[in-house]
């Protein structure tokens, strides 16, 4: 039965144990900037993306409620603008990117609103109040 | 530990976006009131641990020829290395005739 481990065994040889610092290889440089900077970067990068995607689902949640309830009321387009306006500065969204559209379900009864943030859109119905 | 702070203050912003929809949309009804839109701000913050509450703030503001509800939510990361993070987002509700 061989009982000679494997560090004494390179070091008969002559070659240095596996263990020593001379067989390291690597640069230090290189994995400072793959672990230290790259990784948390790509990290916080993916993190914000998910955040800023699921602020405009919850954006476009919140306005479609809000629209299909003044659309239910009865408002005027002026409204229409200022929410889109309100929720693309909330956001810091272009104007373009918040878009509203509504129409009306079950002979007139029930109005249905779409709204879009971004890639988000959500719907709503609420019936038409007299 | 910067790139935990910063992530999680990401997410507290998500967070404070959607205590702020929510309690403007509650206080935008034809019967909400200020304390209704606090209240339902906490239901939503409840689910955070570790974070300071900055401050719960509403105002009515005239938007196009109506008037609306702003909710303002101001939440404070939990203290890392670097200090707290403070986040605030508002959001603002058409108000229902009264």
């Amino acid at each position: 039965m061989n009982l000679v481990s494997s560090n004494e065994r390179t070091s008969k040889r002559g070659t240095a144990p596996a263990t020593s610092p001379v067989t390291d290889y690597g640069s230090v440089a290189l994995e400072f900037l793959i672990c230290g900077l790259l990784a948390p970067t790509l990290v916080v990068g993916g993190f914000l993306t998910l955040a800023s995607a699921q602020r405009s689902q919850i954006a476009a949640q919140q306005l479609a409620r809000e629209y299909v309830r003044s659309q239910a009321l009865g408002l005027g387009s002026q409204e229409e603008q200022a929410m889109r306006e309100s929720v693309a500065d909330g956001l810091r969204l272009d104007l373009d990117s918040v878009e509203l559209s509504s129409r009306l379900l079950e002979q007139g009864s029930v109005v249905e609103a779409t709204a879009r943030v971004g890639a988000a859109v959500e719907t709503a119905r609420m019936r038409v109040q007299k | 530990m910067v790139a935990a702070q910063i992530s999680y203050a990401a997410y507290l912003n998500t967070v404070a976006y959607d205590a702020a929809a929510e309690a403007a949309s509650v206080a935008s009804t034809a019967n909400g009131t200020p304390a209704l839109a606090r209240l339902r701000a906490e239901q939503v913050l409840a689910s955070l641990s570790g974070v300071r509450l900055g401050g719960i703030e509403t105002n009515e503001v005239v938007l196009a020829d109506g008037t609306a509800t702003s909710v303002s939510v101001c939440l404070v990361s939990p203290l890392l290395m670097f200090g707290g993070v403070t986040v605030e987002q508002t959001a603002e509700s058409f108000n229902e005739p009264r």
